[in-house]
C-alpha cells in the first residue's frame, strides 16, 4: 500500500508496531524458549522510537510535519518482512525473531531514504532524519546481538 | 552626464524601479532562495553589498581604463571578470568572520556571481550615463531593492506553506505568479517618481 | 592590430590585477596564522597553523578522540566542549546534540574551523590515549570461534590501562581502514602486552581479520577508552556479569583484584548456550581454590544434550544472579552482554535491594 503523506506514514507505523507488540506479548506468553521470551521485553521497546524523536519537536511543528504531503508515493509493506509473524509460535528461535525486527527497521530505513530523497521541507526532514538514525542504531545493536549468539 | 539628483535614484532604484520587480532580473537566486527569512536576509545583504561595490569598481574600470583606450566593447567580460573576482573576496570574508551566515548562503553565494542583476546594475549604469554619486547610490538602491523583493517574497512563502495551492503550481509556478502581483502593486509608486 | 594588441594588453592587465588582489586577500583573510588550543585549564596547550579543523589538529598532535565518519558530521563521536572560541554552533552539528549539550557548548570536534585561539575540555583518559604498535605472540582457540589473542607492544613500549577498559583496533577493510572496539582481558599489572578475546562474526571485518592473524604480524591499535573505574575500597565486593561475549573485561577485573587484594569478595557470572561455549573455567575454578572469598557461576541457557555432563548452572544468567547473590553487599557492579540480558540482570538486582543505576555496564 502506497502512503502520500508523513502523517499517514507514522500512523501506519505505529498501527504495526501495536500490532507487534500485542504479538511479542503473546509470544512471551506462550514459547517454550526462554532466550525469546527474554528478547520480546526488549524489542517491544519499539514503539517507543516514533516517540522519541517526536518529544524532540513542539506540537505545533509536528502537526506542520503530518500534514506534509509527498511527492511521490512510497510503499510500507511491514507484513512482508516481518514474515515470521506467520510461523507457528512454539517453533520461533531466538536469532530468527532477532533477523525478522531487523528486517524490519531496514525496511523502515529504505522508506526514511526514499522520503529524504523527495523535497519535504527542513522541518520535516530534520524529522525523518532522526527516525532513520535511530533505526540504523537499532539495526546496527541487533546485529551485533544476532553475532553474539546468546538468545 | 545624467541630471537626475542621487537621491531621486536611490529612492526610484528602491521602489518604482526596483531591478527585480521592474526589470525581472536576478530571478533563479530570488526563487531558490526565498523559502527561509533568515537565508532571504542574508543574501539580501550579500546582493546589496556585493551590488555597492561591484558598480563602484565596475565605474573606475569602465571609465578610466576602458574608455580612454576605446576598448567599450570589451565591458562585458571585464565586467563580469570584476564581479566574479569580488564575490570570490566576500566568500573568503564572510567565512572568516560569519561562519553561520556563511553556511546558511552555502551554494548561493558563489551564485551571486552569474545573479543576473548584478550585471544588469553594472550595464544600467553604464547605459544611463550615471556619474560616480550617483553609481553609488545606484547600486546600493538597487541592491536595497532587490534585498527587499526577496524578504516580502520570504515572508509571504512562509504564509502559504499553509494554503491549499493546486498541484500543478507548487513550488516555482505560484512564486513567479506572486511576484507579477507584487510587481504590479510596485507599479503604484511610479507615479511618485520615475527614471528613465 | 593595435586595438587588437591593446585590447589583450587591457584584458590580461586587468585580470592579472584581479588574480593579486585574490591572492593577496586569501593570504590576509584565510591564513589564521598561529592559534593556540587550550585543553582542561592548560594541562595541554597546542600550537597549531589556523584553516584546519580542531578534529586534524587534535589528530595531528596524537589527541586521539573518538571519531568513526572522518570529520563528515555523521557520526558525532568527536564531541568536544568549548570554553572558548570556535564561533557558533553549526547547523550541521544540531542533530547531534541534546537540549543539554547545546546549552553547555558542545561541539562536533570535526566542524570547528580553527580560525582563533580556542579552550576546550575533554574527558581526563582521552589525553592518556596513545596509538600502539604491537605484535601477535600468540593466538590461542578457545571454543570453536572465540580466540584469545596475545600483542607484545612494540611502540611504545607500555600501556597504562585500568581494568575494564578497550582499545580501538586498526582492521583493514574493502573500504579503508575499520576501526573496532576490544575489551582489554589481561589485567593492569601487565603493561609490556595486552590480550584480547575475539568472537569471530560471520562477515564482520574486524573478528575476520583479528582471527586471521599469525604469530609474528603486527597489529595498529588505539587506547585505552572506556571510564570503568574499579573501586579501589577492598571491603566492596564486585560483582561481574556476563553474557554472550562478555568476557574480556572481566577477565581483565578479576585477575587485577586478585593481584592486589587476595581475600577480596568477587563474584563472576557468564552464560552461554552451550557446553561448546564454555571456556576459562577451569582458570576460574583454580582461582576460586586459591582465593576461597572468589564465586563463580557459569549457565548453559540450551538444553543440554543426551551425553553431556555439566554440573553448573542451567537457564539464563539472571536466574543464577536471582539465586546465588546474596543481599546487603557494599557492590560494585560490572555488567557485558546484550541490552536484554542487562535489563533482565538490572530487575534482578532491583529486587534484592541494590540501585541497578549504580551498576556499569558496556556501552554495546
Amino acid at each position: 500500500m502506497s502512503i502520500v503523506s508523513i502523517g499517514e506514514l507514522v500512523e501506519r507505523a505505529r498501527d504495526f508496531e501495536g500490532r507487534l507488540e500485542r504479538y511479542y506479548a503473546e509470544l512471551r506468553d506462550k514459547t517454550p524458549n526462554n532466550g525469546v521470551r527474554l528478547l520480546t521485553y526488549y524489542l517491544s521497546r519499539h514503539r517507543r522510537h516514533l516517540e522519541e524523536v517526536m518529544k524532540g519537536f513542539e506540537n505545533e511543528v509536528l502537526e506542520r510535519i503530518f500534514n506534509v504531503r509527498l511527492k511521490y508515493d512510497v510503499n510500507f509493506n511491514p507484513e512482508e518482512k516481518f514474515h515470521i509473524i506467520k510461523k507457528p509460535i512454539d517453533e520461533i528461535k531466538g536469532n530468527e525473531l532477532l533477523e525478522a525486527a531487523c528486517a524490519y527497521d531496514e525496511e523502515l530505513v529504505d522508506l526514511y531514504k526514499s522520503i529524504l530523497d523527495q523535497p519535504i521541507g527542513e522541518e520535516a526532514r530534520a524529522f525523518v532524519e532522526g527516525l532513520k538514525r535511530l533505526e540504523e542504531k537499532d539495526i546496527v545493536m541487533m546485529k551485533k546481538m544476532i553475532a553474539m549468539d546468546y538468545f | 552626464m545624467n541630471p537626475t539628483p542621487v537621491l531621486t535614484i536611490f529612492v526610484a532604484s528602491i521602489f518604482t524601479n526596483n531591478i527585480l520587480l521592474a526589470s525581472f532580473l536576478g530571478l533563479c537566486s530570488f526563487i531558490v532562495v526565498s523559502n527561509r527569512i533568515e537565508t532571504a536576509i542574508g543574501l539580501g545583504v550579500a546582493v546589496t553589498f556585493v551590488m555597492v561595490f561591484t558598480t563602484a569598481i565596475n565605474y573606475g574600470v569602465y571609465y578610466y581604463i576602458l574608455v580612454p583606450f576605446h576598448l567599450d566593447f570589451l565591458s562585458y567580460i571585464v565586467f563580469i571578470a570584476v564581479i566574479a573576482a569580488f564575490v570570490q573576496f566576500l566568500e573568503m570574508f564572510i567565512e572568516r568572520f560569519s561562519p553561520t551566515l556563511y553556511y546558511a548562503l552555502g551554494i548561493f553565494l558563489p551564485l551571486i556571481t552569474v545573479n543576473c542583476a548584478i550585471l544588469g546594475a553594472v550595464l544600467f549604469m553604464v547605459i544611463r550615463k550615471y556619474n560616480f554619486i550617483q553609481t553609488v547610490g545606484f547600486g546600493f538602491g538597487s541592491g536595497l531593492g532587490w534585498a527587499l523583493a526577496i524578504l516580502l517574497m520570504a515572508g509571504l512563502r512562509k504564509k502559504m506553506g499553509y494554503s491549499n495551492i493546486p498541484e500543478a503550481l507548487k513550488g516555482p509556478g505560484i512564486i513567479l505568479i506572486v511576484t507579477g502581483v507584487i510587481a504590479m502593486t510596485f507599479i503604484g509608486f511610479t507615479g511618485i517618481l520615475n527614471l528613465q | 592590430m593595435i586595438t587588437g594588441l591593446l585590447a589583450v594588453g587591457v584584458n590580461l592587465g586587468i585580470f592579472l590585477a584581479l588574480s593579486i588582489w585574490l591572492l593577496i586577500s586569501e593570504r590576509i583573510l584565510v591564513r589564521y596564522g598561529k592559534c593556540t588550543i587550550t585543553i582542561n585549564d592548560g594541562s595541554l596547550i597546542l600550537e597549531k597553523e589556523g584553516g584546519i579543523t580542531l578534529l586534524t589538529a587534535l589528530y595531528e598532535s596524537k589527541v586521539f578522540i573518538p571519531s568513526a565518519c572522518g570529520g563528515k558530521a555523521t557520526c558525532g563521536y568527536c564531541k568536544v566542549n568549548v570554553v572558548k572560541g570556535g564561533g557558533p554552533i553549526l547547523p550541521t552539528e544540531v542533530p547531534f546534540m541534546s537540549r543539554g549539550e547545546l546549552r553547555s557548548g558542545t561541539r562536533l570536534a570535526c566542524q570547528i574551523k580553527l580560525k582563533e585561539d580556542i579552550e576546550i575540555t575533554l574527558p581526563e583518559d582521552l589525553l592518556a590515549v596513545k596509538e600502539y604498535r604491537a605484535r601477535v605472540s600468540l593466538v590461542k582457540d578457545l571454543t570453536h570461534d572465540i580466540k584469545e589473542i596475545n600483542l607484545d607492544l612494540i611502540d611504545p613500549p607500555e600501556i597504562k590501562h585500568r581494568p575494564g577498559q578497550y582499545v580501538q583496533i586498526q582492521a583493514p577493510g574493502p573500504e579503508g581502514t575499520v576501526f573496532r572496539a576490544y575489551s582489554i582481558s589481561s589485567p593492569d599489572y601487565i603493561k609490556d602486552k595486552i590480550q584480547l578475546i575475539v568472537r569471530l562474526v560471520p562477515g564482520g571485518i574486524a573478528s575476520t581479520y583479528l582471527h586471521n592473524l599469525k604469530e609474528g604480524d603486527e597489529v595498529l591499535f588505539t587506547g585505552p577508552f572506556g571510564e570503568f573505574r574499579l573501586s579501589e575500597n577492598p571491603d566492596t565486593a564486585v560483582l561481574c556479569i556476563g553474557g554472550g561475549s562478555g568476557m574480556a573485561p572481566m577477565a581483565s577485573i578479576i585477575d587485577s583484584i586478585y593481584n592486589k587484594w587476595p581475600d577480596r569478595t568477587c563474584f563472576l557470572f557468564f552464560g552461554c548456550r552451550t557446553t561448546d561455549d564454555v571456556f576459562y573455567l577451569d582458570k576460574f575454578k583454580k582461582m576460586a581454590e586459591e582465593h576461597p572469598n572468589f564465586k563463580v557461576y557459569y549457565a548453559l541457557s540450551d538444553p543440554l544434550k543426551e551425553d553431556e555432563d555439566w554440573d553448573g548452572e542451567t537457564g539464563f544468567i539472571h536466574l543464577s544472579v536471582d539465586k546465588y547473590l546474596p543481599e546487603n553487599l557494599d557492590l560494585q557492579t560490572f555488567l557485558c552482554g546484550p541490552p536484554p540480558m542487562i535489563e533482565a540482570v538490572k530487575e534482578v538486582l532491583k529486587n534484592k535491594g541494590y540501585n541497578p543505576d549504580e551498576a556499569f555496564y558496556d556501552k554495546f
